[in-house]
């Protein structure tokens, strides 16, 4: 596959990437690991995730009016694009600001809100130049120009996602009387199917076959309309939507032409398909570039076909990782080890088969205590049975903390959640608008109840046929998981930390300090400590916290959370400034 | 975004709407009549309640003409939409159920901490 070559410069040097290429997935190929500094400390980061819920790799795009606190892991590349890393100085492999790091004492939980505790004139004369200068994310842009249109829209129904689920629901919805609008945010349908090898086959035929069949389906369709590149941001009363579609990805701007087109949307149901989002797990020096979200690494070589490293190590408490070593073992590579927090009796027997035959060594009952390096991993070490320190050399780590159905839009609609003890996770309870979830928003994790559930959730639907669909699934058939936010560190440093918050630089120690300062209901604490206060909004951190937080209160499960969460996840969080006006 | 049904021009979008505040605030027969205290509370004391709430819009950018609404305020739900000078409908034909969207207890604001007078 000899594609052509798309040149862009990221800090000063030329790199060349293939077309549909994000700037995460170009600099992967390019084996460019370091790309950025964080927050407050000025740790070395590199690329966390592959989607919209990067903490990690913002970068600032130079020639679209100096555009910061772009996700690299979402903005495409284009002939001639200059990026540049963010938060560092002089360098981005040296950086002076790194003494923070060391000076960590100073900066913990409640710093920001201490400062203004006096001495008198403190604030004015040391304090506020000094956080000024070093805070903060990229630098603010130059000379901003954009057009934007917007868009109306009154229809039935409105499917979120055009993954696996919203395919399915779209597919049913073909030809009938109701007035569909399918919403996907990446720039083709196919969601899971595309990102992960988790079904081989649907009807006999490869997923990349059905998911072009099933599109020329919706498309011939008159009642469907596709968009694609279009993010819901919003679920307002009365059935209200609001997207937002980037008419410029992949392109340079065009200041004459329209680049973004706010729709509004006003529907009778809203059909939510939009997925989930995956967790990581807290241990030292956690954030180091080389360690990722192990569907996002398997997402990187499935969509992208760029494969970060060939023989990762990886991380798990949940059964969702065996696609990764079956993409990665397809390609003829190998990972290195096969970290499980599960008993090897409860790990799955097809996932044990895998590595048995691969020879790929099986870590059960273990962790991972933290990982060394300097710019990047060299080490993990990983604590297995009886407490003994295995220590290998690796570049890359791949972590799975469990997943979390991307709720957002559900609370927005103002739905009830319930923490599920088997997912560990919220999902959607009582709906209060007329919303359906459909998939793993929904909580159903499983690819063989996923047609049942559409066809019972879509059943008001008058004079349509069933849905039948013949599935053939790689591995585990049922989500498995045991409850893991943070490991046991053997080595204690200055430099060592233990990160919760990536974005905010936030550690697991400031949770506890946090708690310790009476700051011990999660609003507060969230407050306090600025956990999930970021750009993310906490998109694989918040969750985590309450988890971390409800073992120091020593609460038994989420329960007891559950009414806290349920402060509606905030909408302009996740909206750029570029379209935030326009709200 | 709430849906409103103006009774001269149907449903349309929030926007295009003006929220006029408390309905049936009848003003003093004889304003030089009325004392400093009777005249501020027609002025500036509203009910506020939370749950059903009778409120007056105007349809702005439309016909720009005012009518009357019944709203529950916990949930944004418009029960009843009556033009001005009808009479307006008994509080008791709605069942205020206080049910609020996001779970909290019908008194307070969702921080549990606060307990029923
Ligand atoms: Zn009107």
């Amino acid at each position: 596959m000899s594609e052509h070559k798309i040149y862009f410069k990221f800090d000063g040097k030329t790199y060349g990437g293939n077309e549909g290429d994000t700037i995460a997935a170009a600099l992967l190929r390019n084996n460019v690991k370091l790309v950025g500094r964080s927050f407050k400390y000025h740790r070395p980061r590199g690329i966390y995730t592959c989607g919209i819920e990067e903490p990690n790799a913002l970068v600032q795009i130079i020639n679209e009016h100096n555009e910061p606190n772009v996700r690299a892991t979402v903005k495409k590349i284009y002939e001639g694009m200059v990026v540049k890393s963010q938060n560092r100085w002089p360098s981005l492999k040296r950086d002076l600001g790194s003494i923070n790091n060391i000076l960590s004492p100073i900066f913990s939980a409640g710093f920001y809100y201490k400062t203004f505790m006096g001495p008198k004139g403190f604030w004015k004369n040391v304090y506020e130049p000094l956080i000024r200068r070093t805070a903060g994310l990229g630098k603010p842009p130059r000379e901003f120009k954009s057009k934007s249109i917007h868009l109306h829209h009154n229809v039935d129904i409105v499917i979120v996602g055009g993954g696996f689920s919203g395919l399915l629901a779209a597919k049913k919805l073909a030809a009938t009387n109701y007035d569909v609008l399918l919403i996907e945010r990446e720039d083709s349908l196919g969601g899971i199917l595309k990102n992960a090898k988790k079904i081989e086959s649907i009807n006999d035929q490869d997923p990349s076959d059905w998911i072009e069949k099933t599109e020329r389906l919706i498309q011939n369709s008159s009642n469907i309309k596709i968009l694609k590149n279009t993010l819901v941001t919003t679920y307002n009363f009365n059935d209200h939507l609001i997207a937002v579609e980037d008419k410029s990805v992949g392109k340079p701007q065009d200041n004459e032409k329209p680049e973004l087109v706010l729709h509004k949307i006003r529907t009778k149901r809203t059909i939510l398909a939009n997925g989930h989002i995956e967790r990581f797990i807290s241990f030292r020096n956690n954030d180091l570039p080389g360690v990722m979200l192990a569907a996002s690494f398997e997402k990187y070589i499935q969509r992208y076909g760029v494969v970060p490293e060939e023989s990762p190590v990886i991380f798990t408490n949940n059964s969702s990782t065996f696609s990764l070593v079956k993409s990665l073992v397809g390609l003829g590579h190998k990972p290195k080890a096969y970290v499980d927090v599960r008993d090897q009796k409860n790990i799955e027997k097809e996932t044990v088969e895998l590595l048995t035959n691969y020879n790929i060594p099986l870590y059960a009952n273990s962790e991972i205590e933290g990982c060394e390096g300097k710019n990047n991993i060299s080490e993990v070490s990983i604590r297995a049975k009886k407490n003994k320190i295995i220590k290998i050399k690796t570049s890359m780590l791949c972590v799975s903390g469990g997943f979390n159905p991307d709720i957002h839009l559900f609370t927005q609609s103002k739905g009830l959640l319930e923490w599920d003890e088997t997912l560990l996770a919220f999902k959607p309870e009582k709906t209060f608008q007329n919303t359906i979830t459909l998939g793993s928003v929904s909580g159903n994790f499983s690819y063989e109840k996923l047609v049942g559930e559409i066809n019972k959730k879509l059943d008001f639907l008058e004079g349509i046929n069933d849905l039948e669909i013949k599935l053939n699934i790689n591995g585990p058939k049922r989500f498995q998981i045991k409850e893991l936010w943070e490991t046991k560190r053997a080595k204690k440093s200055l430099w060592s930390k233990s990160f919760i918050d990536l974005q905010n630089d936030v550690t697991t120690k400031d949770l506890k300090q946090a708690v310790l300062e009476g700051f011990n209901r999660i609003e507060h604490l969230k407050r306090f400590t600025t956990n999930s206060m970021g750009t993310d909004q906490g998109k694989i951190s918040s969750i985590n916290a309450l988890g971390i937080v409800s073992r120091i209160l020593k609460k038994k499960c989420f329960r007891s959370w559950n009414n806290h969460l349920q402060t509606t996840i905030r909408t302009v969080k996740f909206l750029s400034h570029r379209w935030k006006k326009y709200l | 975004m709430l849906l409103i049904n103006c009774p001269y021009c149907g449903e349309r979008d929030q926007s295009e709407f003006t929220n006029g505040g408390e309905a049936h605030v009848a003003r003093p027969k004889d304003p030089d009549q009325v004392n400093d205290r009777e005249w501020s509370e027609y002025v500036f004391v509203r009910a506020n309640p939370k749950g059903i709430y009778y409120e007056r819009w105007v349809h702005t950018h439309g016909c720009k003409k005012w009518f009357n609404a019944i709203r529950d305020t916990s949930t944004d739900e418009i029960l009843k939409i009556y033009k001005m000078g009808e009479t307006p409908p008994p509080i008791k034909r709605f069942k205020n159920t206080l049910r609020s969207p996001s779970g909290e207890p019908d008194v307070g604001s969702g921080n549990f901490t606060v307990k029923k007078p």
